[in-house]
Order: structure tokens, then C-alpha cells, then sequence
């Protein structure tokens, strides 16, 4: 019997947390001022804001200086530095100049 | 001569700190300590030896409160089985005496298995990176296959812990290991031990008496399997110990802890040269020094020798606050521990994670405890970890 209760609150609990974490990370937008990319990460410097975002896939390797994200992540910080490591980003404009 | 000192003496009051604090992964307190703002003020020297002495020192201690508490990390997870049937049978001491002399065994064996290290790594890591996914795949088969009681139970928990994994590391949380790693292994423990009401007899304290031939087994699956654990991410001591032991045939209990020191000391200290080779971090004492510098062949060696100094001042402070714990822990109502145990870990789940962490927290004790329920092994809910590590390797 317990065996069973367990497992019926680790599922719930287990699809409660899914649920949470598709839905309290708010989406947010930035141009991008600066990319450094460097040991298989790359850091994104946005205008006007000092959060840094880290990306550890290298498939948005396309992306420039001038170009509007759409971004969403999880809140970190390291050596005192507030960073975003970031699950889910967008191309919103391309900088053409 | 004084400031290479200081940080060495600091670090191993640290690491014996950290070792003794139920449930606090070395990991954690490394990647804490870097958070600290003064410490980027000071030199790669100093902070190498500290980190390097608290990781090894831990490694020694955190046996402590896995046996005689039955709080482990989850490199200790798998002791507390066999560590907590010697604690009840009044030989708590003797356990962590058996956990010691792995560790010693892996101190000694650190310089017959890095040249071997030096020479292979390089040539074979590029296939290796490549196949990462795959391999860990393989050995999460071998895992599962390997659970003697039931293999479709092992594969629920296993799946369980991975999605719990996936659906934390994707939560707005700082530190989502902490929340995580705790419940599974930390607080799901004495959760259980406090329904179980465990009465902890009186210790003896006597001296160790093992045949030298039962070293062999543990001695040669720690050689083979440290160094393959210290460069695949997500596998960790309890991991290795699984894979040690279905190698070299069946261990006893006192194999079976003897394995689990000596791999849980020398995959720390593998994860070194690990990161001097292939700039990988494996543990998050490797992560933190890899923040600091690029590893030099100098650096290494300071690290190896800081290694050396660390276990051999460790040693005799681990066996000085074993024999103390093992002197007067049936005094003390082990209910009582257990609870307040348990609440220490819940009020630092609120300060680090906030009520999100404490979410996990929760979700992720139920886990641990449907794993205690099914009687499958503990190793499994690493699941949390290797499932997003697999995710992440997997080429598509």
C-alpha cells in the first residue's frame, strides 16, 4: 500500500514540476551588445543590461552584435556576477547593418 | 613556506566541515566557495591548495554522518546499506575504519593509475566524446541488468529520477542539485530510518581485522574503474562502485565499503588530471579550479602533492571523530538526531533554493523513499543526473 502512495505522489509531483517549470520562467527580450564565445560556451552581453547569459549549444553560433533575442532561462551567479543560463532563445531581428 | 600552509590547513578544516555537514555534497561547497567575491582577489596557488584539501579531506569524512547517521551525499549513498547494518550491529567504528583504508588504498594506487592515465586519455578521448552518449547509455543498461531483485522495478526508478532530473535543471532555481541530490539520497533516508525508529546500540571500538587477500578485489576494481568514471559525466562513486563490483565478482560488505572509499577518494582525485588533460571537469572540485586557472603541469603537481598532505592529515582526524561519535552515539535518541537532521537540511533547502527548492525537495524525497519501498538500489536515482547528461551528449 505504501509502495503504491509513493509512487502516485512522485508521479504527481514529478508532472507538478514539469508544469512549473514550462510556465514560471518568464520569457524576456535584449539586444545583443557583445558575444564571446569560449570553452564550448558562449557568453551574451545584452544593451543596457548587465546580466550576462551563458549558452552551452553551440548551434546559435549564427547569431550577431545588433541582433534582438527573445530568451529564458535559469538565475545564476558566479563570482559575484548575476548570469542567466539560458533553455530556450529566439532570433527575434537580424541586424542587417 | 606560510601561504601555501594557511590555505592547506584552512581547506582541510573545510572539507572535515563540509564532510561532517549530513547530506552536503563537495560539489556544492566547492562551487559556493567560488561564489565568494574575496576569493577571485586571491593567488591560483593558495586557492588550488585549498580547494584541493577540502575536496580530499571531505572525501574521507563524509563517510561519518553516512554510517552513523545514515546521511549520505550521493557518492556515500550506497555505505549506508552495509554502513548501517555494522552501526547496528555496534561496529559503526570498524565501518568507517573499512571506508578509510579505501581511501588510503586510493591514495596509494593515484600513482601507479595517473601515468597509465597521462599516456591513454589523450589518445582515446576524442572517440570517447564522440561516443559519450552511447556509452553512457550502455552503462545505464548495465545497471539496470544488473539489479538482482526486480529489473523492471530498476528501470521505473531509474526513469522516475530522470524525469525529476529534467524537470528540475529546467526550474528557475539557483543550485537545482542541491534540492535534488537531498532528497533523493539525503532526506528520503531519514525520512525512513525515523519511520523505521532505529535504536543505535552501544559501538565497539576494536581493531580492524581483515585477511590482506580481501583487499585485492576492491584494490583492482577501484584501478580499473576510477579512472573511467572520472572522465564520463553524470557517473559517480556510487556508480563505479556498482561497476566495480559486478566486475571483479561478488564483494562482501567489508569489500564493499573498503570499494566505496577508495573510489569515492580516487575519482576526486582523478578529476584533476582529468582536467589537465582534456580540460573536462568531472566533480566540482575539478569545476572550481578550472574557474580559477588553466592547469598547468606545475599546478598538477602541487595538486597531487596537497593531495598526499591532505589524506594523511585526514586520516587520523576522521578515525579521532569516528571513535568520539562511535564513544556516545547510543546516548543520543537517534529519532532526535535524524529530525533535527532533517530539519538543518530543509531550513538550507529555503535559503539556497527558496520555496521552488523546497518543491523539489519534497517531490524529490517521495522519489527516494518509492526507491527505498522497492528495495532497488540506490545508485539508480542518479537517473536525475545521467538522463539529462544523456540528453545533452546524444548527437540528434
Amino acid at each position: 500500500m505504501m509502495k503504491k502512495i509513493l509512487f502516485i505522489l512522485s508521479i504527481t509531483g514529478i508532472l507538478f514540476l514539469i508544469f512549473l517549470s514550462q510556465t514560471t520562467a518568464q520569457m524576456q527580450t535584449g539586444a545583443i551588445k557583445s558575444i564571446q564565445n569560449s570553452n564550448n560556451k558562449i557568453t551574451i552581453y545584452l544593451e543596457n543590461n548587465s546580466i550576462e547569459l551563458i549558452i552551452f549549444d553551440e548551434s546559435f553560433l549564427n547569431l550577431k552584435k545588433g541582433d534582438t533575442i527573445k530568451f529564458q532561462g535559469r538565475q545564476d551567479s558566479y563570482k559575484g556576477k548575476e548570469q542567466i543560463i539560458v533553455g530556450k532563445i529566439f532570433l527575434l531581428h537580424h541586424n542587417n547593418s | 613556506m606560510i601561504e601555501l600552509v594557511i590555505p592547506l590547513i584552512i581547506g582541510i578544516l573545510a572539507g572535515t566541515f563540509t564532510g561532517l555537514i549530513p547530506g552536503i555534497h563537495i560539489n556544492l561547497v566547492a562551487i559556493l566557495a567560488l561564489s565568494l567575491v574575496f576569493i577571485s582577489t586571491l593567488p591560483t596557488t593558495t586557492l588550488l591548495i585549498f580547494i584541493t584539501a577540502m575536496a580530499i579531506t571531505h572525501t574521507f569524512i563524509d563517510f561519518i554522518p553516512a554510517i552513523f547517521l545514515g546521511a549520505p551525499d550521493e557518492d556515500t549513498a550506497l555505505g549506508i546499506l552495509p554502513g548501517h547494518e555494522f552501526l547496528l550491529n555496534g561496529q559503526g567504528h570498524q565501518a568507517l575504519k573499512l571506508t578509510l583504508l579505501g581511501s588510503t588504498i586510493a591514495i596509494t594506487s593515484l600513482f601507479l593509475v595517473v601515468p597509465i592515465f597521462i599516456f591513454l586519455i589523450p589518445k582515446t578521448y576524442p572517440f570517447i566524446q564522440r561516443m559519450m552518449g552511447f556509452l553512457l547509455i550502455w552503462i545505464v543498461i548495465f545497471l539496470i541488468y544488473n539489479e538482482k531483485k526486480s529489473k523492471i522495478k530498476a528501470m521505473l526508478i531509474f526513469f522516475l529520477a530522470g524525469f525529476v532530473g529534467l524537470a528540475t535543471l529546467n526550474l528557475d532555481i539557483k543550485q537545482p542539485l542541491l534540492p535534488l541530490l537531498t532528497g533523493l539520497f539525503g532526506t528520503s533516508t531519514i525520512v525512513h530510518s525515523i519511520k523505521s525508529r532505529t535504536i543505535v546500540p552501544e559501538q565497539e571500538i576494536k581493531k580492524l581485522s581483515l585477511n590482506k587477500k580481501e583487499l585485492i578485489k576492491p584494490t583492482l576494481a577501484t584501478i580499473f574503474v576510477s579512472p573511467i568514471c572520472s572522465f564520463l559525466p553524470g557517473l559517480g562513486s556510487s556508480q563505479a562502485a556498482i561497476i566495480g563490483s559486478e566486475i571483479t565478482g561478488k564483494l562482501n560488505r567489508e569489500q564493499f565499503l573498503i570499494l566505496l572509499g577508495s573510489i569515492n577518494t580516487l575519482v576526486m582525485s582523478i578529476s584533476f588530471v582529468t582536467l589537465f588533460l582534456v580540460q573536462k571537469s568531472r566533480t566540482g572540485a575539478a569545476f572550481a579550479v578550472s574557474q580559477i586557472t588553466q592547469l598547468s603541469a606545475i599546478n598538477l603537481t602541487t595538486i597531487m602533492i596537497t593531495i598526499l598532505i591532505s589524506a594523511s592529515i585526514a586520516i587520523p582526524t576522521s578515525l579521532a571523530i569516528s571513535k568520539l561519535t562511535a564513544k556516545y552515539i547510543h546516548k543520543i535518541s537517534y529519532i532526535k538526531i535524524s529530525i533535527l537532521i532533517l530539519i538543518f537540511l530543509t531550513i538550507i533547502i529555503i535559503y539556497f533554493t527558496g520555496l521552488l527548492g523546497l518543491t523539489v525537495l519534497t517531490i524529490t524525497t517521495f522519489v527516494g523513499l518509492t526507491c527505498i519501498e522497492f528495495q532497488t538500489r540506490r545508485g539508480l536515482l542518479m537517473g536525475a543526473i545521467l538522463i539529462p547528461t544523456i540528453i545533452y551528449y546524444l548527437p540528434f
